[in-house]
């Protein structure tokens, strides 16, 4: 069984070609989970509104036009806002931030976590001690908070934004990657790769790495809707993106919440647009999930 | 079976805990509760150092407080659990 | 990090000092301010000598009938003060006004001098001014053992302004720098002998900042009241100040008034309380008053414009107030950097001033100036047909002279910063960078900052003669229909916010600039000191020319049409013809008639 096991996992089987492997996974994928694909379609819709808006929009979303808070109408689809605006555009001009922010600290946050939980949880011990408590510390901070703080400090803007958002998510994807290398350690596959002389970089990086794939696809398509929410609650809060910056946590913040109660559509098209990203990264994870990764099923990955 | 399942339970409300926490900036600030969390938001508006520190202190301590709790609770809870 | 935070609560410190308090107030606050004046001045429009002439006028107008004692009157705040000395924070309006009192206040819509502390005042020659202070007014009862107030005070309260310049701003300055000496020539008497003829000095004399204080207060804190609570003689007790709010309670042994006027009733001030709690948040401090837990509601936080103004009239147990605006909107250049005149004319020009009020004021705003518009009226502000000639929209015309005067060499990008805190300067600053990327080319990056940082980027530099960190910045000021050469003149000459934001000084390392600023002081003086209504017109136009034709040390934006003062109809009394003069004397926390009823 040994045996099999290094077949399996050391010597590399041959195995299909990558385009018809990725069509049958993909196909699989649909089939048995259409609430990922609803999530997954939704996401592709947002991420081509993001990079076609110059093509998709109705007006400048960053001008000042004449039309001030009118409703709904045929010229302005999703109404405009006090500075006579065009919300459909701003909403599409939004996606953007929110993407950029959520890539952008989802790599930083993936990159420092598997690091950090693959020296965690290879080398155990001291470095361990040291890297898990470091942890168990930042995940004491509320996300929030703790960019409101970073935002003070570094003044407000796109830059404290990701780098707030990375520094909280970092100890969170570091404490599931340590557990998922804790698991794998003690595989035959890593046993072997040791006895054939293989470099404790060379294990962790060639051998463990890629059989924590699936768990880091899991745990980036959960992160991702938390940081798009967190970035348009720093810019809500007025530690995000600059004023008038087109971004969903602009559009619901103070100068609009002003006038909500005269313009109910200043409320309902970005706060629309932010929940049906969040939902739609949400049920993507959860199917990714299920997918790849069943054990992770309720482990409350997605906090 | 409740016993049980209360494990699961637990960790997701020491988990949610947390998070309400930090969510309460935002619900403080949108429906003017006079608040942490709306004293948080203020307090980096106007570059209030000692307010923020304060709150971020009194949060962290308050979800530490927590795991601990849950932790302890764990433990009452499943007599085989041991730290 | 501790680097950065030691550096900006000194700077917080250091600029809330000079300028105003929170952000907010900055432009808002550089004419009030400058003027903390707000009570003071007179509305300019009518000669000085003659207005102050009749005093007794107070008197004429019909007191108000009795109001109701009691009550706590709910107000809000965007931020903290920055410190309590009248002398040095002429920001907050609320604490002078509640704490102290001064020789008297300015009523702008009856051209009225309500006198407080004086009786009466007599102007013996042009430089020579006697005041009679009024018998049996005592401090508070816990400060300096609630004695009299007597003519020595008023002589040792205004020596401190001079010693407290290191401290403030320098604007104040235009307040107190005609007075040469003050003496006491016996304890109901006081002399001012002026540095020279002033035609608003009876304006000045009703700022908050000249109020009383009790000398041996501040000698016991060392000169410096910022950290004090009470040191004078006003209808209102501080009783707390923390950052969440401060407190004010009616001073039981208050002196009464015995020939009142409509501020100063005899048996006022009514209201026992006055909260004012600070909430950042503008969209929670206009869903509080809807719902009835604020009583007035701060309108410098909350922009109210003609949309939200119908929204509250319609609000159950809400009336809005409505008059002239106020404010005056300008943007500062740098005048380090922007020394060819040309720079300044193609930014003059580069922006639809009619699209600014079509979509900031919804239509309802005029052309700015350098004086308010409610002086035109008086022949001291230019008419809106002059100032519409001088500031043509003309982007192509702009952009030809902002390539000649090597604009893009000069400013391969303009920096522009402002705050969230006050919605009126985050919008303008957008539509006015929006307005320049278009019609210059330019590349404009606009950073926001909270209001301490705001303040201190302001005022940064000033004293080191240092360019700004910022090339272009929008502020504002209220209450200028009192002071016609204050509150907004001051941003363009050197002896107020000109220098102070603007680097507009006669000491500048530039020659343009050190002659700019001369030129400027010279014709600001000419009209300070014509006493003579009619011949002070000119002088006026003059200056006010003088600006528009070289393109200012700053640029007026238009500003709105009309103010609203949203308030609770609970609160009675409401100063309906005067709340738009901000700080200015009968601004609604200064009137002791107010009462809440129901």
């Amino acid at each position: 069984m040994a045996t099999s096991v290094i077949d399996e996992q050391f010597y590399q089987r041959p195995a299909p070609a990558l385009p018809r492997r990725w069509a049958r996974g993909g196909l699989r994928f649909v089939r048995r989970q259409p609430l990922g694909t609803f999530g997954l379609l939704v996401i592709v819709l947002f991420t081509l509104a993001a990079v076609f808006a110059d093509y998709l929009r109705t007006s400048d979303p960053k001008a000042f036009g004449d039309d001030i808070l009118t409703g709904p109408n045929w010229t302005h689809w999703f109404g405009t806002n006090r500075d006579g605006q065009d919300l459909w555009s701003r909403v599409l001009y939004g996606a953007r931030p929110s993407l950029k922010v959520g890539l952008a600290t989802v790599g930083i946050a993936l990159a420092g976590g598997t690091i950090l939980g693959l020296l965690a949880g290879y080398f155990g011990g001291p470095i361990d001690m040291l890297i898990s408590r470091a942890a168990d510390i930042m995940v004491a901070f509320p996300a929030l908070l703790f960019g409101l703080v970073v935002a003070a400090w570094l003044g407000p803007g796109l830059r404290s934004v990701i780098i707030a958002i990375s520094i909280v998510f970092t100890p969170i994807i570091m404490r599931i990657v340590r557990s998922g290398v804790l698991q794998e350690r003690n595989r035959a596959y890593v046993e072997a790769a040791r006895v054939v002389g293989a470099s404790e970089a060379r294990v962790m990086l060639r051998h463990i790495l890629p059989n924590l794939l699936p768990l880091l696809i899991v745990v980036a398509s959960t992160t991702l809707p938390a940081a798009i929410l967190a970035e348009s609650g720093l810019t809500f809060l007025g530690a995000g993106l600059p004023l008038g910056e087109p971004s969903w946590g602009n559009d619901l913040g103070p100068k609009a919440r002003t006038y909500f109660d005269l313009a109910p559509w200043l409320a309902i098209f970005p706060g629309l647009a932010l929940s049906l990203s969040v939902l739609a990264f949400n049920l993507l994870g959860d199917s990714l999930r299920d997918e790849l990764d069943p054990r992770l099923r309720g482990s409350g990955l997605r906090e | 079976m409740f016993r049980n399942s209360l494990l699961t339970l637990l960790t997701v409300i020491g988990l949610q805990f947390g998070l309400i926490l930090g969510g309460s900036i935002v619900i403080e600030s949108v429906f003017a509760i006079p608040g942490m969390g709306s004293w948080a938001a203020s307090g980096v508006a106007n570059r209030d150092y000692p307010a923020v520190q304060a709150v971020t202190v009194t949060i962290a301590g308050a979800f530490m407080l927590v795991t601990l709790l849950v932790d302890i609770a764990y433990a009452w809870i499943d007599p085989r659990i041991r730290y | 990090m501790q680097e950065g935070y030691w550096n900006r609560y000194w700077q917080r410190r250091l600029s809330r000092r000079h300028v105003i308090a929170g952000g907010a107030t900055l432009a808002a606050g550089s004419a009030a301010i400058l003027a903390g004046c707000g009570d003071d001045d007179d509305d300019g429009g009518t000669d000085p000598t003659s207005a102050p002439g009749e005093p007794t006028k107070a008197g004429a107008s019909p007191t108000a009938a009795a109001g109701k004692r009691g009550g706590t009157l709910r107000l809000s705040k965007a931020s903290p003060d920055t410190g309590l000395d009248p002398y040095i924070v002429v920001t907050n309006f609320i604490h002078p006004a509640k704490a102290y009192s001064q020789m008297w206040t300015y009523r702008p819509s009856t051209k009225e001098i309500l006198f407080d502390l004086a009786t009466k005042y007599e102007q013996i020659d042009p430089t020579t001014l006697v005041i009679t202070l009024r018998e049996g007014v005592k401090f508070q009862a816990e400060v300096a053992g609630g004695r009299a107030l007597t003519a020595e005070d008023v002589a040792y309260s205004f020596s401190r302004l001079p010693a407290m310049v290191a401290k403030a701003s320098q604007v104040n300055g235009i307040q107190w720098s005609w007075m040469e000496k003050v003496e006491a020539v016996d304890p109901k008497t006081v002399r001012i002998k002026q540095k020279n003829p002033f035609a608003s000095n009876l304006l000045a004399l009703g700022s908050s900042a000249l109020c009383v204080v009790a000398k041996e207060v501040v000698e016991a804190n060392g000169g410096d009241l910022q950290k004090v609570m009470n040191a004078g003689s006003g209808p209102y007790k501080m009783t707390r100040r923390e950052p969440t709010g401060t407190r004010y309670e009616r001073n039981a042994t208050y002196y009464a008034h015995e020939n009142p006027s409509p501020t100063y009733v005899k048996d006022g001030p009514y209201i026992d309380v006055w909260e004012e709690s600070i909430i950042a948040d503008a969209a929670t401090v206009k869903a509080k008053f809807i719902a009835g837990e604020i009583d007035i509601l701060n309108t410098q936080q909350v922009t109210v414009d003609k949309l939200v103004a119908d929204e509250l009239a319609k609000t159950s147990g809400v009336k809005v107030a409505k008059g002239p605006a106020n404010a005056h909107l300008i943007m500062q250049f740098d005048n380090f950097k922007w020394t060819d005149k040309r720079l300044r004319q193609a930014v003059w020009m580069a922006f639809d001033r009619d699209q600014f009020i079509k979509n900031i004021y919804l239509g309802d705003g005029l052309y700015g100036g350098p004086v308010a518009d409610g002086f035109a009226k008086d022949g001291l502000a230019l008419s809106q047909d002059e100032l519409k000639k001088a500031q043509k929209f003309d982007p192509a015309e702009a952009k030809k002279i902002w390539e000649a005067a090597g604009g893009p060499q000069t400013f391969p990008s303009i920096k522009m910063i402002t705050m969230q805190a006050i919605p009126l300067f985050a919008t303008s600053t957008q539509f006015i960078a929006e307005a320049l990327r278009k019609n210059l080319g330019v590349d404009v990056k606009v950073e926001l900052v909270d209001p301490a940082t705001y303040v201190a980027k302001a005022t940064g530099g000033y004293r080191e003669k240092a360019a700004k960190e910022w090339d272009l910045f929008v502020a504002w000021e209220t209450s200028l229909q009192s002071m016609p050469d204050y509150n907004a003149l001051v941003h363009y000459i050197p002896t107020g916010y000109g220098a102070i934001f603007g680097n507009l000084r006669p000491d500048s390392p530039k020659p343009e600039t050190a002659a700019y600023a001369m030129e400027m002081l010279q014709l600001w003086n000419a009209q300070a000191q014509e006493l003579n209504a009619e011949a002070r017109k000119p002088k006026m136009a003059a200056m006010q020319k003088a600006i528009l034709e070289s393109y200012g040390p700053a640029i007026p934006l238009p500003v709105t049409a009309t103010a609203y003062a949203p308030y609770r109809d609970k609160v009675k009394n409401f100063p309906v013809n005067d709340f738009m003069f901000g700080n200015s004397g009968t601004g609604y926390y200064r009137v002791q008639d107010l009462f809440l009823d129901g």
